[in-house]
């Protein structure tokens, strides 16, 4: 324990900048993963131990695009709409076959599906480590901001974390379809008589969610080494995020992720033997005293 | 039985058992009773394959280490079948995956010790794996390799197993040699204020556990100002690269290892965190991480302290070579640590089989314990390793510490550890622990 380092730390504007910086950036990627989660559970009803799958391929498939092309930019573009398509095929032939269902079919065939695509993964790009350059634009040497270094690419990271949290909130509440979705999440045999389409509706919101999770994908490759099997920590990170915000709690997650980024950030500082301790005794707090989460809606 | 002319028949006109029937079915049935006969020549038994029964990690993000012991075995099985095989004997693999679950490790252990036709048994997972092998291994009493650097599966008398053998590094052994090159450069190059990180297990901890003893030992003014312990495959390190930055150490120790040290460079190159302080690394030199690191940052970082583990080079001898050859030839790739360590193993057990004259285990664990052979991750002009026969822990192999460089060999101002000196220092501590 060092608790005289952590306060330390908190009084030099330097170190509390540099900590505070390195929270954010885990809670942009944090946040982009569990606000897709979130959505699909929020909506959907479904449980999805997959999503950090969705994860693993928007970060493969971004491998695959820069190292034929050496451009990130594309793969900026391309990967998201990859992992949607993929997130499409697979509510159309898989996740609309257990709506309705008890949850331990959803976590029977999700978790199926984390193991399948785990195995397709190391069947197309192999067993063996596979790493993403950072961006050209970024390979230079950290700014600082009253002392405290920052990676030119943290900041790209911390701006499209803040332009999609922005994006997510114009859709569902400034659009119809961010509408039609929140009433669909409600009651979606209402949305079904009023002649809406629930069922491609409830494809497109898996759709979202797992180009969010690809999202995330892309934009921590740079950051992370690639191999089988990196979703499923990413998956259990999410569902965690997603109970402390609250399920189907857009504002909820990211007020969540701003919490696990600081409990790790600062944590480390005071607690480094266990600062994971904190984000749990979190969660159980929550599950404790406020089961729907920070802002989420009480399940039935 | 009646004679032909004068056959009878059962009253329906059916022709009784005559003496042609008698003598073909006679001959028919002594033929099949001398096929399974000890009388038969010995040449239709020794067709019997030698099956190894391999078991670990072979899925998620370790899967590396389970596809590379693998390629191991294959290419060991393919050189000796080429040759007519081991005693005559063909060689068969089997593998299976534990998913990282020692209960999974102990099922296959006693699947394959009651199948009856698996004569040797590989363990390739994680040290919980090899720990629950040990105990199995005395429980059936059945030779079983493991590799796993865990000090204590062989160190600690109350868990060693007279039927498990070590095939890979001792995580003590590491903890030596590196403690002490630290030593040596901290007294040249003034870094007393030291840093440590590693993943949250046992392998973690207890890797920067015996560094910082024998770091200690040899500069007793070293200091160590902070410690992280990220959890095992931790995707983002940021909040440990801040801590260590804010700590200012003059030198860190990282037992990251694979996908873990792949990240750490990463993230920490972003950071600017290897200009400000030097850096000794246990487990960087290996292709696994090498070649990732070159896709990622387009060179292999220069000028961090590493540990030798394993390379094409290093050890740069005649063995290690031929071994680099045959694997790349037959799989399109160098092997590493895992594939040299389990390959090494393998001819452990070949010639222990030749010695013994057997695949009965009894004989060839006697006849393993104290055997010395060429390896490709062996020492001295004859590239020798040397299986240990009061424990069964591998000793003699190459084990050093160098400067990396941006080509290959990737390692440079190698200095590697005299076996004499580590062991005199094992022993101290074996004493000290109460294990001797």
């Amino acid at each position: 324990m060092n608790i005289m380092g952590l306060l330390d730390c908190i009084g030099n504007l330097s170190c509390l900048l540099t900590h505070l910086t390195s929270a954010v950036v885990i809670a942009m990627i944090l946040f982009l993963v569990a606000s897709g989660l979130s959505l699909i559970f929020g909506v959907l009803g479904i449980g999805n131990f997959a999503h950090g799958s969705l994860y693993m391929i928007g970060a493969y498939i971004t491998y695959t695009v820069v190292s034929k092309s050496g451009n990130f930019w594309l793969a900026l573009i391309l990967a998201p709409i990859g992992v949607g398509f993929l997130g499409l095929v697979v509510e159309r032939f898989l996740i609309r076959r257990i709506y309705g269902s008890a949850h331990v079919y959803q976590f029977l065939l999700t978790f199926g599906l984390l193991l399948v695509l785990d195995d397709v993964v190391r069947f197309v790009w192999g067993f063996d480590f596979k790493s993403v350059p950072t961006p050209k634009f970024f390979q230079r040497p950290p700014i600082f901001f009253f002392g405290s270094p920052i990676p030119l690419y943290y900041v790209f990271i911390i701006i499209m974390g803040i332009l999609v949290a922005l994006g997510l909130w114009i859709i569902l509440s400034k659009t119809k379809f961010g509408k039609v979705v929140n009433a669909a999440a409600s009651d979606p045999d209402m949305v079904e008589c009023l002649g809406i389409n629930v069922r491609s509706l409830y494809t497109l919101v898996f759709a979202l969610g797992a180009l969010l999770a690809g999202f995330g994908g892309i934009l921590a490759s740079p950051m992370r080494s690639l191999s089988p099997g990196m979703g499923f920590p990413v998956t259990l990170e999410s569902m965690l995020v997603m109970v402390i915000g609250g399920v189907g709690s857009i504002g909820g997650v990211l007020i969540a992720s701003f919490l696990v980024g600081l409990l790790r950030s600062f944590g480390i500082l005071g607690f480094p033997d266990f600062e994971l301790f904190f984000v749990f005794f979190l969660v159980i707090a929550v599950l404790i005293f406020r089961p729907w989460g920070i802002s989420g809606r009480a399940l039935e | 039985m009646r004679q032909k002319g004068k056959e009878s028949n059962n009253g329906k006109g059916e022709a009784l058992f005559t003496r042609r029937d008698f003598v073909k079915t006679s001959l028919a049935g002594a033929t099949a009773l001398m096929i399974g006969s000890p009388l038969m020549p010995s040449k239709a038994k020794a067709e019997k394959p030698i099956k190894l029964g391999l078991f670990g990690v072979c899925s998620g993000a370790s899967a590396m280490a389970g596809e590379h012991a693998l390629k191991a075995a294959q290419l060991w099985a393919e050189e000796l079948n080429s040759k007519g095989g081991l005693l005559g004997r063909q060689i068969e693999v089997t593998q299976r995956d534990t998913s990282n679950k020692p209960e999974e490790a102990v099922r296959f252990a006693r699947e394959f010790a009651a199948s009856g036709d698996v004569d040797f048994i590989f363990a390739h997972g994680s040290s919980a794996e090899a720990f629950a092998i040990a105990s199995a291994s005395k429980e059936l009493k059945r030779l079983m390799f493991a590799s796993s650097e865990a000090v204590d599966l062989t160190a600690d008398p109350k868990v060693r197993s007279p039927y498990c053998v070590r095939i890979t590094y001792n995580s003590l052994f590491t903890g030596i040699v590196q403690g002490k090159f630290a030593a040596k450069i901290s007294k040249e190059l003034g870094l007393t204020r030291w840093y440590t990180i590693a993943g949250d297990y046992a392998f973690g901890r207890d890797s920067v556990n015996y560094f910082i003893e024998f770091l200690k030992k040899d500069n007793p003014k070293v200091e160590v100002v902070g410690q992280a312990w990220p959890k095992l495959f931790e995707p983002d390190f940021t909040p440990q690269i801040t801590a260590i930055l804010g700590a200012k150490p003059h030198a860190v120790y990282s037992a990251h290892f694979a996908g873990d040290v792949i990240t750490f460079i990463k993230q920490g190159m972003m950071y600017g965190l290897f200009e400000k302080s030097k850096f000794v690394m246990k487990d960087v030199i290996n292709y696994e991480v090498i070649n990732a690191l070159i896709q990622s940052l387009g060179k292999f970082p220069a000028g961090l302290y590493a540990g030798t583990q394993y390379l094409n080079g290093i050890p740069d001898t005649k063995a290690n070579q031929d071994f680099n050859n045959a694997f790349l030839k037959r799989f399109g790739i160098y092997p590493i640590v895992y594939s040299a360590n389990f390959y090494t193993g393998l001819l452990l057990l070949e010639e222990a089989v030749k010695k013994a004259k057997t695949t009965e285990n009894e004989a060839v664990i006697r006849a393993i314990k104290d055997l010395s052979i060429k390896a490709p991750i062996g020492t001295g002009s004859n590239s020798m390793v040397t299986m240990r026969g009061r424990d069964n822990q591998l000793i003699n192999y190459a084990v050093g510490c160098g400067v990396t460089m941006s080509e290959a060999p990737y390692l440079k101002n190698i200095v590697y550890a005299s076996w004499d000196e580590i062991m005199k220092d094992e022993n101290t501590w074996m004493k000290n622990k109460g294990y001797l």
